[in-house]
């Protein structure tokens, strides 16, 4: 939610700069996202005298522009632009989100500024092109005297603080932090005069999902756009003004935190409001135009003939506010959470009202918005109060939570003493009387005393709760989990490659690679068709990891990972091999498994995948194996001969290199060494010569006469890549003989044939 | 014999085990697919409160979910044990959105959940301090505010400085006493704390890693580097 800084400043003093606000209320639990400073004074309101196409570019032209003292040079790419427009123009050394404008050559032509859209201005989501400008801006000036040009603060309200959806909720936190009082006066009368021979009646059918509604007549608006304030407010806060009435409706939401609806009292019958459930398929328009359906578990307010409004949700579009609309009854109302919740869901219709409806309003608060928005009308678009009907006021009904001083001192760590903590919760707007504390009427979110803890904790700082230290103590260490971790180190150790595969499968996943759908667990609600069915098998995975690494020869891989049928869920270890000797290699790999951990050979079923299966995983590489076991049933033999289970931690230094988009070049270079070099340091000095370098793999070392006395062989598989895009086998080459002289004058090493 | 290379996700987890360990942490790994009761109610998430658009669920067609949190782990971990419990649950979980560069639709969580007698807020800002600084260097600096779980009160976020930078980490607090009574326990005797951070935006931030989709990709490009 955007909070506008001067718009709480009606509310509470703030003499704190931006920064010390945004700490303030972030880490008093309202994280402020980001903060934007308002239109730079350096972008100004320019009218364009010509435009002309660049001599060197289709799509860019060069725009004059004049801020009636002055000429402009631009370059724009925007098509939306005429001469004679008014434009807003970032001139030199004006900042746009934190870009600083710079005088630019564009293809060769000068560009004295940047044309900006509605997006760059920070002023709505239109990019499509410039904005244009009203004509009445004056040229010259900066677009903040027109404009946005406050600080504004973006918010995230964590669901339980609807009270926070308002400036006066935020300037009441300000206020508990700063040790003031909030400037707000919640008692607003209302003269109404000249009474009607017709009082609007209102009847409440509904009483269980409508606690309080108040309505006020007014006659005589004229219907027109806002005046300057109020718009400029509105759009700083992301509000598109419409006209003033409901511009009125607008700002109070977001001033007070109450929604508030206008209708044309012309298209109501017989002055008469209805509150009441909706008849199953009962249909309306809403303002936007689109026809909705109901059930009959949803709230309309009606008259007596049709429907009006969804309540909490969205206006009717019949009864909306129109040009012509002279007399309209404002609504202030509270409806049920749940019941606005679930309409707005049912609907899809999240509107600013029904969010707020959701996380609570503030029920002692119905009034004073109403009263406030109707005098604003009064002021503005000069109407005449002549009706006001209050049907049911809501009191706070807060439960009274007791204070539990020693607990909350106990749980933070704090010596607080008991009135320090009626303090924190007075500041707060609680209520205490005896040791329990009443939250206020805006507050739906406190009903144990550990509610009240995190409203202490975060008003003494969470710097001021002292850090205490957990003893050292003797852990299980029988978790399936360490024998898993385990068996990795075994499988890791034989030269295999831990791999997480995706645990989802497609609907085409099955007709491609013949699965069956029957076992399988289905997904009711896929956003992405990619995760229609869960897995039933982590071979597919691993075998679609092969197609994945074409550069990669020999492949082993391995997983551990939850399968998942309609019936159970187990872990699975899956082993792959592909490559030359990959029989050979996985046979080897399972013998090891079987030693470690006593395992009877047969329990392992080594697969290989047919040409068919291979090529329905578009895997090009013959000579795939599988290995794939419930690993329940290694766990269980390894608890049986009581492998003591456990692992150690790599002391490892990775240096991280991002992978390219593009595909990586593989050359394998052999060097006769030194017997003690240690070959770890020839992959550090390979790793560091070149930046294409992307990994260096030691894959043979052999020590023979052959080589000479003290000589051995060290062999690596060197990939190199470019992350901009794909290496030529000519760069590789220069690449890779860098590497070789590199190598040859550290090591004293010769490259072998 | 070339050995091969451990995930750099299970390299993580196996740091932050060793971490606990010294503290009497169980492991425990939990179910991915469970009911809404472990996942949602039991968690004091009552299914009518905008706290669950929070977390965008992978129904399932016979009406369980796939777990969105480790927390699912909580009450049944905590459900057939006397304190004091102590746990970690390192696991993977899912969410329902589109996925992007930063967003995974299935991913890591490490919960970590204590339940004694007196369990203090100051234990929990300790116990993640030296756990960040044990997988990311003696230097590291922690900071917490003030967020909102249902099922931690009081809750908080907590950010990590890593060479210069603030990165959030993930949400944690202490115990909710509903939370604690579905366990089969007194609330009135007992508290706790639990958190769950996310892995992969821990380890990213570690290796300077852009893309958590390399993590499920099997591109041996990437998993070889470690």
């Amino acid at each position: 939610m955007k909070i506008l800084k001067t718009w709480l400043e009606d509310y509470v003093n703030i003499n704190q700069t931006d920064q010390q606000l945004d700490d303030m209320l972030t880490f008093s639990g309202t994280l402020v996202e980001d903060i934007s400073r308002g239109l730079d004074p350096r972008i100004i309101v320019v009218r364009i005298l010509e435009i002309k196409p660049h001599p060197n570019a289709d799509k860019l032209r060069l725009v004059r522009v004049t801020d009636a003292n002055k000429n402009y040079d631009i370059v724009c790419g925007a098509d939306n632009i005429k001469e004679g427009q008014i434009v807003p123009l970032a001139t030199i050394g004006a900042k746009l989100n934190d870009i600083e404008i710079q005088e630019a050559l564009i293809r060769g032509e000068k560009s004295l500024g940047m044309l900006c859209s509605q997006k760059e201005l920070g002023l709505g989501d239109n990019h499509e092109g410039i904005y244009i400008l009203p004509n009445e801006y004056v040229l010259g000036e900066s677009l903040c005297k027109y404009l946005n040009s406050d600080s504004v603060f973006e918010l995230e309200i964590t669901p339980n603080r609807g009270d926070c959806l308002s400036h006066l909720g935020i300037a009441r936190e300000v206020a508990a932090l700063t040790n003031q009082k909030i400037k707000f006066d919640d008692k607003i009368s209302t003269d109404t005069k000249n009474k009607p021979s017709n009082k609007l009646k209102i009847e409440i059918s509904d009483l269980d999902h409508c606690f309080a509604y108040g309505a006020t007549v007014i006659r005589s608006v004229k219907i027109a756009p806002s005046p300057d304030w109020l718009a400029k407010r509105l759009i700083a806060v992301g509000i598109k003004p419409i006209n003033n009435i409901v511009d009125i409706t607008n700002y109070i939401m977001m001033d007070l935190g109450q929604p508030l609806h206008a209708f044309d009292k012309s298209k109501i019958l017989n002055d008469k409001i209805i509150v009441r459930l909706a008849k199953d398929g009962e249909k309306i328009t809403t303002i936007d135009a689109v026809e909705r359906t109901l059930d009959d578990q949803m709230i309309v307010i009606s008259d007596e003939k049709k429907p009006l409004a969804i309540a909490g949700v969205m206006g009717g579009a019949d009864s909306a506010i129109s040009d012509n609309t002279s007399e309209i009854i404002l609504e202030s109302a509270v409806f049920e959470r749940r019941s606005v919740r679930r309409t707005a869901k049912l609907l899809r219709l999240t509107t600013d009202a029904s969010y707020r409806f959701e996380r609570g309003i503030d029920g002692e608060l119905t009034v004073t918005a109403m009263r406030k928005a109707a005098k604003m009308i009064c002021d503005i678009a000069g109407g005449e109060i002549i009706d006001e009907t209050i049907d049911i006021a809501v009191e706070n009904k807060n439960d009274f939570v007791k204070i539990e001083n020693d607990k909350i001192n106990e749980l933070l760590g704090t010596k607080l003493e008991n009135f320090k903590i009626d303090e924190y919760l007075k500041s707060l707007g609680f209520y205490i009387k005896d040791e329990m504390a009443q939250a206020p009427s805006w507050r739906h979110d406190i009903f144990v005393w550990q509610d009240l803890a995190e409203e202490v904790a975060r008003l003494v700082g969470f710097e001021n709760i002292p850090v205490s230290q957990m003893a050292v103590e003797t852990a299980p260490k029988n978790s399936d989990y360490y024998y898993k971790e385990y068996l990795k180190d075994v499988l890791v150790e034989n030269g295999f490659c831990e791999v997480f595969t995706y645990p989802f499968l497609s609907e085409s996943d099955l007709k491609s690679l013949a699965l069956k759908q029957e076992e399988l667990l289905e997904v009711a609600n896929p956003i992405q068709k990619e995760n229609k069915y869960m897995r039933n098998s982590l071979a597919v995975g691993l075998v679609r990891a092969v197609a994945k690494n074409p550069t990669f020869d020999p492949i082993l891989i391995f997983e551990f990972g939850n399968v998942l049928s309609v019936s159970e869920e187990k872990t699975h270890l899956a082993i792959l091999s592909s490559g030359k000797s990959a029989k050979a290699e996985i046979a080897k790999c399972v013998e090891a498994i079987c030693q470690a951990i006593g395992a009877d050979k047969n329990i392992f079923k080594i697969q290989e995948f047919s040409r068919d299966d291979l090529t329905r995983y578009k895997v090009k590489k013959s000579n795939v194996f599988v290995c794939e076991l419930d690993c329940a049933i290694l766990i269980e033999v390894m608890r049986k001969n009581k492998i003591s289970a456990d692992f150690n931690l790599s002391d490892r230094v990775v240096k991280y290199r991002e992978v390219s988009k593009y595909p990586p070049i593989n050359r394998d270079l052999s060097f006769v060494v030194d017997k003690d070099c240690i070959a770890d340091d020839v992959v550090d000095v390979i790793y560091e010569t070149s930046a294409s370098v992307l990994m260096v793999e030691l894959f043979d070392e052999f020590v023979s006469d052959k080589f000479g006395e003290n000589r051995k062989s060290v062999a690596f598989h060197i990939y190199l890549q470019d992350t901009q895009k794909t290496l030529s086998d000519n760069e590789a080459d220069e690449q890779i003989s860098k590497i070789v002289n590199m190598v040859s004058s550290k090591f004293d090493a010769k490259l072998r044939d | 014999m070339t050995k091969g290379h451990l995930h750099p996700t299970t390299q993580l987890i196996r740091q932050a085990v060793k971490f606990f360990e010294t503290y009497g942490f169980d492991v425990y790994e939990g179910p991915e697919v469970d009911t809404e009761w472990y996942n949602f109610d039991a968690l004091n998430v009552a299914s009518d409160h905008p706290s669950r658009d929070v977390q965008d669920t992978f129904w399932l067609t016979d009406g369980r979910l796939l777990r969105t949190q480790t927390s699912n782990s909580q009450v049944r971990y905590g459900e057939n044990r006397k304190p004091p419990i102590k746990v970690i649950v390192p696991g993977l979980c899912y969410r329902n959105e589109a996925t992007d560069a930063g967003h995974e639709a299935a991913f890591y969580q490490l919960e970590g959940l204590y339940i004694d007698e007196k369990v203090k807020m100051g234990q929990l800002f300790w116990v993640l301090q030296e756990l960040y600084k044990q997988l990311f260097g003696p230097n590291t600096k922690m900071r917490f505010r003030p967020h909102h779980f249902p099922f931690t009160e009081p809750s908080i976020e907590f950010e990590m400085k890593f060479r210069l930078k603030w990165f959030e980490l993930g949400g944690a607090g202490m115990v909710h006493p509903k939370v604690i009574s579905n366990m089969g326990l007194d609330p009135n005797k007992y508290s706790g704390y639990a958190f769950g951070p996310g892995l992969e935006r821990a380890v990213m931030i570690k290796y300077g890693i852009g893309e958590i989709r390399l993590f499920r990709s099997g591109d041996l490009r990437f998993l070889k580097q470690f």
